[in-house]
């Protein structure tokens, strides 16, 4: 995380490590930042919305049979949306460096989708090493009287949500992979995002430039 | 004299001994409205219909000719009031009578029926149920609109609207 130098993040990285924190605390915190910036934020109809990412998706689904290349359309629009999103979410928000990926996720579901969705979805299903979570959402803004025709089996409606993410985190030097595990369109009972951490990008200098 | 009108009279005086004895058959208890049949129309097309319990498969012709040459009627009906619920029956023809409700994109929802006995107090709580159906149909006609996947005019496939519908009907009364 490349955030704008602040008295809070010289504090965090002085003192002890984020991880020492209790959880609960810094859940609250963020929630309640998120819940400020949302405040702040100008907003739109949630049917609006919700109705043109629908005509969106069922324009792409009319202009490209396979549903596979519908899915990877609609996962790199959210990557270019999340290359830019992550500016205005960084600016509006002024979150501190992150001490791990745990605090990443949990800013991502408490203050970025609040921002955005105001939804806030449920952070769990830790792998061991810490690198790999599910995001939860109960109820999807994006997914509000929709229903999925037979000729659209395996369209992932939420792929932008993915993309989103992918390309945001890309930006701040975290490589990640997302995809979504179950869809409550599909039947399940709620729409659930898989983040994996692959790696931290490293700064990369120039080819052309040379030590002088 | 509409033509749809001969043709359905030619059609019924095939079985009129038939129609007499399941007449008596179908005695309508207090509150409950011998319905045959529901149809909703799109601006072109018949996007949805539904033969509700007191229907016959046999008659199911004859049923739809009247409800389509109510179509005429309810256009008429439509310009006289800024109400949804068209009031009372759009359109009677011997003992069947057709009830319309005009939905915001301007969708139309017939309802096919038995006539119901003369009684003021009857016909006002068959009236309001009536209404009340085709509100609650109202709501799920307009989910199935605000879903991208719609498409305009589209026939009507999901099954759970269908079973939602009968499910409705029940609890009214109707057939």
């Amino acid at each position: 995380w490349r955030a704008p130098a602040s008295k809070q993040s010289e504090r965090s990285a002085r003192g002890r490590p984020a991880s020492a924190a209790a959880p609960s605390t810094m859940q609250n915190r963020y929630t309640r930042l998120g819940e400020t910036c949302y405040g702040k934020l100008d907003k739109i109809s949630a049917e609006l919305f919700t109705l043109t990412y629908g005509a969106l998706v069922a324009d792409l689904v009319r202009n490209y049979k396979d549903v596979d290349e519908v899915n990877g359309k609609l996962e790199q629009m959210g990557y270019n949306i999340g290359l830019r999103l992550i500016d205005e979410f960084l600016a509006k928000s002024g979150v501190p460096r992150c001490g791990s990926f745990r605090e990443s996720a949990e800013i991502i579901s408490r203050v970025g989708f609040k921002m955005f969705l105001n939804v806030t979805p449920e952070v769990g299903n830790w792998n061991e090493q810490g690198t790999s979570c599910t995001f939860a959402l109960e109820d999807n803004p994006l997914e509000d009287f929709v229903e999925l025709p037979s000729s659209a089996k395996g369209l992932k409606y939420c792929n932008l949500l993915c993309g989103v993410l992918r390309g945001a985190l890309e930006s701040v030097h975290l490589a990640v992979e997302s995809e979504i595990v179950s869809d409550a369109l599909m039947g399940d009972a709620r729409t659930e995002i898989r983040l994996t951490l692959k790696h931290i990008i490293e700064d990369q200098t120039n080819e052309d430039y040379h030590d002088e | 004299p509409r033509p749809q009108r001969a043709a359905a009279a030619a059609a019924e005086a095939s079985a009129p001994a038939e129609r007499g004895r399941t007449c008596c058959a179908r005695m309508a208890a207090p509150g409950r409205v011998p319905a045959l049949a529901v149809v909703i129309v799109g601006r072109n097309e018949l996007v949805y219909e539904r033969r509700l319990a007191a229907g016959r498969e046999e008659q199911a012709h004859v049923h739809q000719f009247v409800l389509h040459s109510a179509l005429d009627m309810v256009e008429e009906k439509v310009w006289a009031t800024t109400a949804m619920a068209l009031s009372p029956h759009v359109d009677e023809f011997n003992e069947f009578q057709v009830r319309a409700w005009v939905a915001a994109d301007g969708a139309r929802f017939l309802l096919l029926h038995e006539k119901v006995a003369d009684d003021l107090a009857k016909r006002t709580r068959t009236e309001d149920n009536i209404r009340s159906f085709f509100e609650e149909v109202n709501e799920l006609y307009t989910k199935i609109v605000l879903n991208p996947f719609y498409e305009v005019d589209a026939k009507i496939t999901s099954p759970s609207f269908d079973r939602r519908v009968a499910a409705l009907a029940a609890k009214w009364g109707l057939g």
